[in-house]
């Protein structure tokens, strides 16, 4: 068989029924006791036909190795399956380590890597996890499979502990996107159709321009109309494409709380509601980062080990929901745990030694004094673990979903469990663009417009012109085109040229080439990749500025809206 | 006329390359099924000459599938696909009505030699 051909569709299926044993693996290790005999057998079998046809198709490409793996695990499964043995927390281990060699194994199929992985061991833990185990079987396996354990073998049962993984990690540290995204085909389609009425309106533009073809004529505007409303459409075609699923982000969350949980001795049940929710890649993207940051903490802070549950009459196995949810424009995503819940009390202690006065304490809302624990350096070294503290605190968490255009807000009720809500907006506008100042406050300059930035001397910026490449520049200055004051008294100042709209006066004389202005600012910084957020009412009457970013450490910056401030000045 | 075939596996893989290999040998692939209850439907639908069944698949395995592709009393010919090989499951089959019993890794010379077989085509 001509196996090139078939090595991305390997590939994908591989990827399928790899998921597929993820899940499997970890709902057959969540639960094990409450499961019943049937729906143990489905999930099994599930798991059964996913090694099988891992191993079968291995087989049929020649990748020895993965076919090996799999062909152990079918066997285990089938000895699961026909009660030979029973699930146990040991074999559920013993299994996800094996998933992961296995994962392993197929992703140096797909680097084409000369890497091997030496899988001896693991097949013996393996093979030796379906030797029956008549102690194990007598607790957990229904009467018929005790006794085919009691006919099974006089071995001694093999039931090796679980082997600490090499460097004691989870595969599973990050939330990452695949690189590939998958678009349905409709939205390639509506991109089409209007990229095709675009070559409509422009045909119908050169038509205005050869005939009568002065501006302001009704055709003309007629024109301008439909060329508008169709680059929204393609706009919006644009930031469909680049929707994904939220799903797509969670979808190593279950192996990452299986994990910690294990370590910390805790039983922790996740429940991912994400629906069909979509975002836009960017903000699913830096959605990982605090996603795990909360769901890590609520995992080491907020639940409790199983035995502290119980006394508190509580199941022992806690449970954390992630939800995700519309809410008008808007995405809400909610993670809400079932543990011990925050202290207000304890909050506000470390609150009054951080220097907040008890006057300011009573006059905050439960919900203000909860929102305390994202202020920078809020956490106490004692509480910094293994785990969450790693430098990273609910005040970057706060600020990460700030700078996507979120908000964040926490409830928690003591002893009842902490909820924490995003709201996030589904699309996003991410540009590139220049930090100016104006004394203290920042401002952003869309990098689009920005032709180059000048150093110039309070003389020549008095002029009211400055003269680049012979062209003479009008210039403007940001301060009284946004409508504050700046006093700040400078002998050198920048200007950043800009690429301004002509005026209707300067498009009819007939000028040719981009029509230049000179924003005048006290100096410039850096340039950064900015998530726009539009204005909402009232700052939408604000002149001269477009829209609102958060920067890193949460402070608001205005977009400047160069259009409006160079022609504003000009008329 | 070409022999009309419809190929069942829950494995888009195997699909693919059954459909590759059939095609190749001049039968006409006219659906594919992903499990078993579909593939006794799009039997009983089409009432092709052929239909190739995996055994192990979501919701009805492929000698349940062929047991009742059986009862509909067609001329379809039956034949099973599998890399499972183990001797009762081969006499099953067969008991279950399949004229052929075919094992993964498919190689191609093979599958075509008993296809032709079954479907009466030996030169």
């Amino acid at each position: 068989m001509d196996t090139s051909k078939y090595k991305k569709i390997y590939l994908e299926e591989a990827h399928t029924h790899l998921s597929g044993i993820e899940s499997a693996l970890l709902s057959l290790g969540t639960a094990p006791d409450e499961v019943d005999h049937l729906g143990h057998d489905s999930t099994i079998d599930n798991l059964f036909r996913h090694y099988h046809t891992l191993k079968g198709m291995s087989a049929s490409m020649g990748y020895d190795a993965p076919k090996e793996l799999a062909h152990v695990h079918e066997s285990l499964l089938s000895k699961l399956r026909e009660g030979e043995i029973s699930v146990t927390d040991s074999l559920v281990e013993t299994l996800l380590d094996g998933f992961d060699v296995l994962k392993e194994l197929i992703s140096i199929v797909e680097e084409e890597s000369d890497r091997t992985v030496d899988c001896t061991e693991l097949i013996k833990r393996v093979e030796a996890a379906g030797e029956p185990a008549p102690e194990e079987s007598s607790e957990r396996a229904a009467p018929e499979s005790a006794t085919a354990a009691a006919t099974g073998t006089s071995k001694e049962p093999l039931q090796p502990e679980p082997q600490p993984r090499s460097n004691g990690e989870s595969p599973a540290r990050q939330l990452r996107l695949s690189k590939t995204m998958k678009v349905e085909s409709s939205v390639f389609d509506e991109l089409l159709t209007t990229v095709g009425d675009l070559y409509m309106e422009l045909s119908s533009f050169r038509n205005t321009s050869s005939t009568s073809g002065t501006p302001g004529t009704i055709a003309f505007k007629d024109s301008v109309f439909s060329f508008g409303k169709t680059l929204k459409r393609l706009h919006t075609s644009i930031l469909t494409a680049r929707m994904l699923p939220v799903a797509s982000l969670t979808e190593a969350l279950p192996r990452v709380v299986h994990d910690l949980a294990r370590s910390l001795g805790k039983e922790v049940e996740l429940r991912v509601e994400t629906g069909n929710i979509s975002l836009d890649r960017s903000i699913l993207e830096n959605l990982g980062g605090p996603l795990l940051h909360i769901i890590r903490n609520s995992v080491d802070h907020g639940i409790e080990l199983p035995e502290e549950r119980t006394g508190a009459g509580k199941r022992p196995r806690a449970r954390i929901t992630l939800r995700a949810y519309p809410k008008r424009e808007q995405v809400v995503v909610e993670i809400a745990d079932d543990g011990r819940g925050m202290d207000v009390e304890r909050i506000k202690a470390k609150a009054k030694s951080a220097g907040y006065s008890l006057e300011q304490l009573s006059a905050m809302t439960r919900s203000e004094l909860l929102m305390l624990v994202c202020i920078p350096g809020f956490s106490t070294s004692a509480e910094v673990t293994e785990t969450s503290g790693r430098g990273v605190g609910m005040d970057v968490v706060k600020n990460s979903i700030e700078a996507i255009g979120g908000t964040l807000a926490i409830d928690s009720t003591e002893g009842a469990g902490t909820t924490i809500t995003m709201e996030l907006p589904r699309t996003t506008a991410i540009i590139k663009a220049l930090f100016v100042s104006l004394s203290d406050e920042l401002f952003l300059i869309p990098i689009s417009k920005v032709m180059r930035v000048v150093e110039a001397s309070a003389v020549e910026v008095g002029s009211g012109t400055y003269t680049i490449d012979d062209i003479e520049v009008p210039l403007v200055s940001l301060a009284p085109a946004l409508g504050i004051e700046n006093d700040t008294k400078k002998e050198q100042y920048a200007i950043v040229i800009v690429e301004a709209d002509r005026t209707i006066d300067e498009a009819d004389s007939g000028t040719q080439g981009p029509a230049l202005a000179g924003i005048v600012v006290d100096d410039f910084g850096l340039e950064i990749d900015a998530y726009i957020k539009p204005l909402s009412p009232p700052m939408t009457h604000l002149p001269g500025v477009s829209g609102i970013t958060v920067t890193g450490d949460g402070r608001p910056v205005f977009l400047v809206d160069v259009a409006q401030v160079t022609s504003s000045e000009r008329r | 006329m070409a022999k009309s075939v419809i190929v069942v596996d829950d494995t888009y893989f195997y699909r693919e390359s059954m459909k590759d290999i059939l095609k190749e040998a001049g039968y006409n692939v006219i659906a594919e099924g992903v499990d078993g209850a579909e593939g006794v439907e799009l039997v009983r639908e089409h009432e092709p000459d052929l239909v190739v069944l995996d055994v192990v698949m979501p919701k009805l395995s492929g000698l349940e599938a062929a047991k009742k592709i059986m009862e509909l009393g067609l001329k379809t010919k039956i034949v099973i696909c599998s890399s499972l090989s183990h001797e009762p499951m081969v006499d099953e089959a067969i008991t279950a009505g399949a004229s052929a019993y075919l094992t993964k890794p498919l190689e191609e010379e093979i599958i075509v030699r008993e296809l032709k077989k079954v479907m009466g085509e030996t030169e």
